[in-house]
């Protein structure tokens, strides 16, 4: 059988369920695309940031690189510079430098390029003079390089001897970073590390007059994808080989002296010899970095995924959590909820259950109960007292029935037992039988009468109407009840005004008057009188009315001889046939013909039972 | 053994006071409450029948009366009434014992007897007084080894000596125990009992059982009295002869 509190949990459960279920999909739908918002932004700020970085990282890159070319170029003034100056100051010449003079002379105007080439690690711009110290990794300080530069105009009569003792002076082996120098002081002559380099090609159309410098990113033979910078600065050539001096005295080509536009710095707009710098340098440092850039990045997006991977799951762990945590403490609640708010139910069930045949009442205070349960309790308890009521009346019928069918039994069990004690003369038995009978009689009408009753139980309401005539009814009755009377020496007298009509039960009207006459009969004192009398009722209908010389009846008692088993004086039962049920019958009757039954008694006078029935 | 029969049921009395005084009981009756009342007030009956529904005073009440006023008379509860809430009730109320309708006549009178035998603190039903014994259930009664057949009333006018045996009866406690209310003998009955008795136990018997206290009683000897056959034959002798000398 469902338990109401059961059936009531597993609904609540169910809408609990569905409940949390749908605030725990919404939950997580929203926190999924709030962690989704954020792991895009900082995926979006993460990869701002690598680009930044990898411009940074080009950038820096790039002002190295130009560092770098600055660096040089101004080493390469410094240089030039310094040589210009030693030379004005060993003048005169002897014949063989001014044979190189004369050769330098001659050649200058094809001397377009100075190429230097330099094999360098990592430069660091610092300071002008120690550079080419700190990058060569070579102990080759300014005056060491001016030193091998020193003999070169006297030395060496060509300028591929200078280049070649640049070169010397510059171990330069095994270094992946490339310096290439174009001047128009030199012949297109290429110096060249041990091992290849990249000769690359010089555009200085590329360079604009306001930017001395341009990066690009040639192929270059033997070095792979590379960096070139082209950086532009000018040499105060005349001062060294007395250009820009048309006419030296001496004849000879002189630098200037000291001061003036030897010291000057190179203006980019100035009149000096342009001198071209490449510094190249191979781009798979730049990517090295770059990729550690990426890498960095990637692994940042890769952390930030697993973090709003965890944060989710967390998320839904938390939220599964409270939702297992909710469910259960509902459900704990809820079962002591739905007890208490069931208690008054099931006082009232184990009250009910309480109630037997043997206590027919609902032992419950009503203030355990509540509003909806009142009406119940009520009920239950009208139906209760009424149940009690007709068991009661019912225990008392049949006690009484009982009672009533014993004593006519006792007394024919002790008549028979005395008459079988012993033996007995034939009058004897005779006496014996007779009595025997009488008071089978009696018991044949009693059983009669209870199951008249019982049968008017049974049947509540059957009664067929048919046009009747009281009088000649009451007639009938008389008729058949005289010889009785006569018995009893009574006097059976009628009143009857003529054809009284009315629909009725001729049946039950005349079982009426019949017992009602039987009453008379009996309960009349010797020498009585009867009286039957019929009239029509006011407004229609009849009135029965059966008088007798009897007793009489006490008021207090007269109300209480139309019910069951009841009789006004039970030591009259010396005639025999009576149990109480006359009137009862009587009553029954009238009341299913929808009449009345009343009656007046004065003590020692006699009563009078009037009938008034509808028309 | 006196009984007053209280009940409103015309041929149960009639059967009844047939069949009891057959029995030997003396028998009075009544058909209501006041009248019983009445007599149960006036008359040490040995036990009274008493129905419970009865014109005017209903049964229970008048036993609560009676115990109330001091009548102790043991009293059988005879209704038609049979529930256990009724036999409670009328125990309770003061009954002895409760019959309920319809009953066995054998039943009602052994519960009668056994009532009477209460009464004189009795449990066995045997009486024996000296060599004489008296079946109380049986209703025999022997002397030795000698069986003797008595009258109803001559049993009981035995019966009710040996429940006095040692003792002196009167006359009148015989006549009202004996008798009942309709008996118009004269208490002259009593002896000539008596005397019908004593030919039927004592006569052939060497020791005389039955003894008349003059001006008083008689009296059943009792177990401790050992009275000789000759005593009691000078006692009848002169009692005999003392109205010869009135």
């Amino acid at each position: 059988m469902p338990s109401l509190r059961r059936s009531l949990i597993a609904y609540f459960l169910v809408l609990l369920g569905l409940a949390l279920l749908s605030y725990a999909l919404v939950i997580d739908r929203f926190a999924n695309e709030t962690l989704h918002a954020r792991q895009e932004s900082e995926t979006k700020r993460i990869e701002q940031e690598h680009d930044r970085s990898a411009i940074d990282a080009d950038e820096k890159f790039n002002d190295q690189m130009t560092v770098q070319a600055r660096t040089l170029g101004s080493e390469l003034r410094s240089v030039y510079q310094a040589i210009t100056e030693e030379a004005q100051q060993r003048r005169p010449l002897t014949p063989e430098q001014q044979q190189a003079q004369d050769i330098q002379k001659r050649v200058q105007p094809h001397f377009n390029t100075l190429m230097i080439v330099l094999a360098l690690g990592d430069i660091k711009p610092i300071g002008s003079a120690n550079v080419m110290l700190a990058v060569t990794g070579h102990r080759a300080s300014r005056d060491h390089l001016l030193r091998s530069l020193w003999g070169w105009p006297t030395g060496t009569p060509t300028s591929n001897l200078v280049a070649e003792r640049l070169r010397k002076s510059f171990d330069l082996s095994e270094h992946p970073d490339y310096f290439q120098i174009h001047t128009n002081l030199t012949q297109n002559r290429s110096i060249r590390s041990k091992g290849e380099s990249p000769d690359l090609p010089l555009d200085p159309a590329g360079l604009l007059e306001t930017n001395n410098h341009r990066f690009d990113d040639p192929d270059a033979p033997h070095l792979g994808r590379v960096r070139r910078i082209v950086y532009r600065t000018y040499l105060n050539t005349p001062n060294f080989f007395g250009m820009g001096r048309a006419s030296q005295p001496g004849g000879g080509a002189r630098p200037p002296a000291g001061g003036g536009a030897g010291n000057a710095f190179p203006r980019p707009n100035g009149d000096g010899q342009p001198v071209y710098v490449q510094y190249v340098r191979k781009l798979s440092d730049l990517d090295e970095q770059k990729a550690a850039i990426a890498e960095n990045r990637d692994l940042q997006v890769r952390r930030i995924e697993s973090e709003t991977g965890d944060s989710q799951a967390r998320l839904r762990v938390r939220v599964a959590g409270i939702a297992a945590l909710t469910f259960v403490s509902l459900v704990v609640g809820a079962w002591f909820i739905i007890g208490i708010g069931l208690s008054p139910l099931r006082k009232l069930a184990a009250a009910v259950s309480r109630v037997n045949e043997r206590d027919l009442r609902l032992v419950i205070d009503k203030s355990d109960l509540t509003v909806e349960l009142v009406p119940i309790h009520d009920k239950l308890n009208q139906s209760l007292d009424a149940l009690r009521i007709a068991f009661e009346r019912e225990k008392e019928a049949v006690a009484d029935i009982s009672h009533e069918l014993r004593t006519p039994v006792a007394g024919l069990l002790a008549t028979l037992d005395v008459a079988l004690r012993r033996p007995r003369t034939a009058e004897q038995y005779q006496t014996t039988l007779q009595e025997c009978r009488t008071i089978s009689r009696q018991l044949a009408h009693l059983v009669e009468r209870v199951m008249t009753l019982a049968y008017l139980d049974a049947h509540p309401a059957q009664v067929t109407r048919l046009e009747t005539d009281a009088a000649a009814l009451a007639e009938g009755c008389a008729a058949i009840i005289r010889p009785l009377s006569e018995s009893q020496y009574l006097t059976l007298r009628t009143d009857i005004d003529g054809p009284t009509m009315l629909a009725t039960d001729p049946d039950k009207l005349r079982e009426v008057m019949i017992n009602l006459l039987h009453n008379a009969v009996e309960y009349n004192r010797p020498g009585g009188e009867i009286e039957l009398r019929v009239r029509p009722g006011q407004g229609g209908g009849a009135v029965v009315e059966v008088a007798d010389t009897g007793i009489g009846i006490e008021p207090d008692v007269q109300a209480k001889i139309f019910e069951r088993f009841y009789r006004a004086d039970p030591s009259r039962t010396q005639t025999g046939v009576h149990a109480g049920l006359g009137l009862a019958i009587v009553k029954e009757y009238v009341n299913r013909l929808g009449g009345t039954i009343a009656v007046e008694s004065q003590l020692g006078r006699g009563s009078t039972f009037r009938v008034t029935l509808p028309a | 053994m006196r009984i007053l029969l209280i009940e409103d049921q015309i041929p149960l009395i009639k059967a009844l006071r047939q069949g009891l005084e057959e029995e030997g009981f003396a028998v009075d009756t009544a058909t209501d409450g006041e009248e019983g009342d009445a007599k149960a007030r006036t008359t040490p009956y040995d036990v009274i029948v008493l129905d419970i529904q009865l014109p005017k005073v209903d049964g229970l009440t008048l036993l609560k009366r009676w115990r109330a006023g001091g009548i102790n008379t043991h009293v059988l509860m005879l209704t038609a009434r049979g529930t256990t809430e009724d036999k409670i009730a009328g125990l309770n109320s003061g009954a002895d014992d409760y019959l309920t309708k319809p009953f066995e006549l054998d039943e009602l009178l052994a519960r009668l007897r056994a009532l009477i035998r209460r009464g004189h603190q009795k449990k066995d039903p045997f009486i024996r007084v000296h060599d004489l014994t008296i079946d109380t259930a049986a209703r025999s009664v022997s002397r030795g080894s000698k069986k003797i057949s008595l009258t109803p009333r001559e049993y009981a006018l035995l019966e009710f000596l040996a429940f006095h045996a040692g003792t002196v009866v009167t006359r009148t406690m015989i006549w009202e125990h004996l008798y009942d209310e309709y008996d118009e003998n004269t208490s002259n009955v009593v002896d000539v009992y008596i005397r019908y008795l004593r030919n039927k136990i004592d006569k052939g018997f060497e020791n005389a059982l039955i003894m008349t206290k003059w001006g008083e009683g008689y009296m059943l000897r009792g177990p401790d009295d050992m009275g000789t056959a000759e005593e009691e034959q000078a006692a009848e002798t002169a009692k005999a002869e003392k109205p010869k000398k009135k």
